[in-house]
């Protein structure tokens, strides 16, 4: 509430222009919007310096402009044009003075399109301060806590006064510098601000833009266009991206024991290891299946000498006479010798896996019509063949599918957090020592 | 707990409790080259077939 006995108007003791007076008590400085002229606020407006040659800043707010910014209403009492030059580049950003009669003062800042609120920073910070010296004897990328947030230097800048208009809580003059330590941590930033009288730290939030620029009534036109990203800007990733991502790498865990688990669940004997007679080829074996659940398998093992082959020709028909399928399998066994040494490729042994229609007798019907030694065909050269049949087999395959969609899942999330915070971070003037 | 974590959670204990039912009963894991054109059809209409002169 202002003092009913607070003034609330002056007249500029330089040109005569009347100004309102809107901050509180902590003002102590109000330069004049005509003239330039710093008044003295605790001596009666005295004329103390005068700015001059100033340049506004692009800015659509102006003093005396109302909004609400973190659920507080606001005014703007004064406004700061600040400029930094470095390497013949320049950057400018304007600082606006915002008063609350019940929040006090803060800075409201459009940098580069972006909303951002700052407020001197007053709870405990670890370290209690940190200076560009401290920074350049640094030799790992210094870091600072508050508030439970970890913070990273980001960069170190000299700040320039290049414009001052309206009330202000120390006083300004033109061409006066500061230099800002920043440190940018996963929701905020924090600043250590040295202007060479005194020292702060600061506090920086990235504002909902829009509803900002609403709540002081700024044209959807007028709003100053957005040049790149801030790197205090809320990365474009999920929400919760760190659960999602462990919570994929759980999951994918579960499914590899599942798999596991299934590869074991491999059924039980129906018909044990049976040797077939291979003078009688074509021949018939037949097994009794009692249960449609889980998988059936047929499994072939084959005596093979070296460097040969033996094509396998299978059909089953089930206990309805009715024809399942054929299927055919290579059998082959394999060796030598190279410039790597000794090697061997045996398929001695093969599976075929089905689902049961029924219970009942299974008949299988055996052929090997073709085989031979290396790459030729010209005749089997398989000294045994045995055959042996398992049912209710799990399968390992649906969980290892699942495995892979939680592991593409945990890897697409992490490499999107890396990618987004990779940007954040490209304008640090950070160089690790290699 | 955040609609989006509850939603995955459900999501995947779903998915992962479906994939151990499929598992569990083999389906999905039958040999894919199985040939089963050669299932044995019906001899036709074999009625209408003789009125045929």
């Amino acid at each position: 509430m202002r003092d009913p006995g607070q003034v609330h108007a002056i007249q500029c003791t330089n040109c005569g222009a009347g100004l309102d007076v809107l901050g509180g008590g902590r003002v102590t400085t109000h330069v004049c919007s005509y003239c330039g002229s710093a008044l003295d606020a605790l001596d009666n407006y005295r004329v103390l310096t005068r700015f001059s040659e100033m340049t506004r800043p692009a800015t659509p707010l102006r003093i005396g402009d109302t909004g609400q910014l973190m659920g507080q209403g606001w005014q703007i009492i004064g406004i700061l044009g600040l400029c930094e030059t470095w390497a013949g580049k320049s950057w400018t950003w304007t600082d606006h003075l915002l008063f609350s009669p019940t929040h006090g003062y803060a800075w409201l800042t459009l940098e580069d399109g972006h909303l951002i609120v700052t407020r001197r920073w007053r709870k405990a910070v670890s370290p209690g301060w940190m200076s560009s010296a401290q920074v350049e004897r640094a030799n790992t990328r210094p870091g600072a806590d508050s508030d439970g947030e970890h913070f990273r230097y980001y960069e170190t800048s000299t700040a320039r006064i290049a414009f001052a208009e309206g009330e202000f809580t120390w006083r300004p003059r033109q061409e006066d510098t500061s230099t800002t330590v920043s440190l940018l941590g996963p929701r905020t930033s924090l600043a250590y601000v040295d202007n060479g009288q005194e020292r702060e730290i600061e506090r920086s939030w990235y504002l909902p833009q829009a509803a900002v620029w609403d709540s002081f009534g700024v044209a959807v036109a007028d709003r100053p266009g957005i040049a790149g990203p801030h790197p205090l800007q809320p990365a474009r990733v999920p929400a919760d991206t760190g659960f999602l991502i462990a919570a994929s790498a759980v999951f994918a865990a579960v499914c590899a024991v599942l798999s596991v688990v299934f590869l074991a669940m491999g059924g039980r004997d129906v018909l044990p290891p049976t040797p077939v007679d291979l003078r009688t080829l074509p021949t018939e074996i037949t097994f009794d299946l009692t249960e449609t659940a889980g998988l059936a398998q047929l499994r072939f093992h084959g005596d093979l000498a070296n460097n040969t082959w033996a094509w396998i020709g299978a059909t089953l028909t089930d206990p309805e006479d009715v024809p399942l399928f054929e299927a055919g399998r290579e059998l082959g066994y394999y060796s030598g010798r190279d410039s790597e040494g000794h090697w061997v490729e045996d398929n001695r042994d093969t599976t075929v896996l089905f689902h049961p229609t029924e219970v009942g007798t299974y008949t299988l019907e055996l052929d090997i019509p073709e085989g031979g030694l290396g790459e030729a065909s010209d005749g089997a050269v398989l000294g045994s063949l045995s055959v042996s049949v398992r049912e209710g087999a799990s399968s390992a395959r649906p969980p290892l599918v699942l495995m892979v969609i939680f592991i593409v899942i945990a890897i697409g999330l992490f490499l999107w957090r890396q990618s987004a915070e990779a940007r954040r971070w490209a304008g640090s003037d950070w160089e690790d020592d290699d | 707990m955040t609609p989006i974590r509850i939603v995955f959670l459900v999501a995947a204990l779903g998915a992962t409790a479906g994939v151990g039912y499929l598992g569990f009963m083999g389906i999905g894991g039958a040999s894919a080259d199985l040939d089963r054109s050669i299932r044995v059809g019906s001899a036709g209409n074999a009625l209408a077939s003789s009125k045929v002169k």
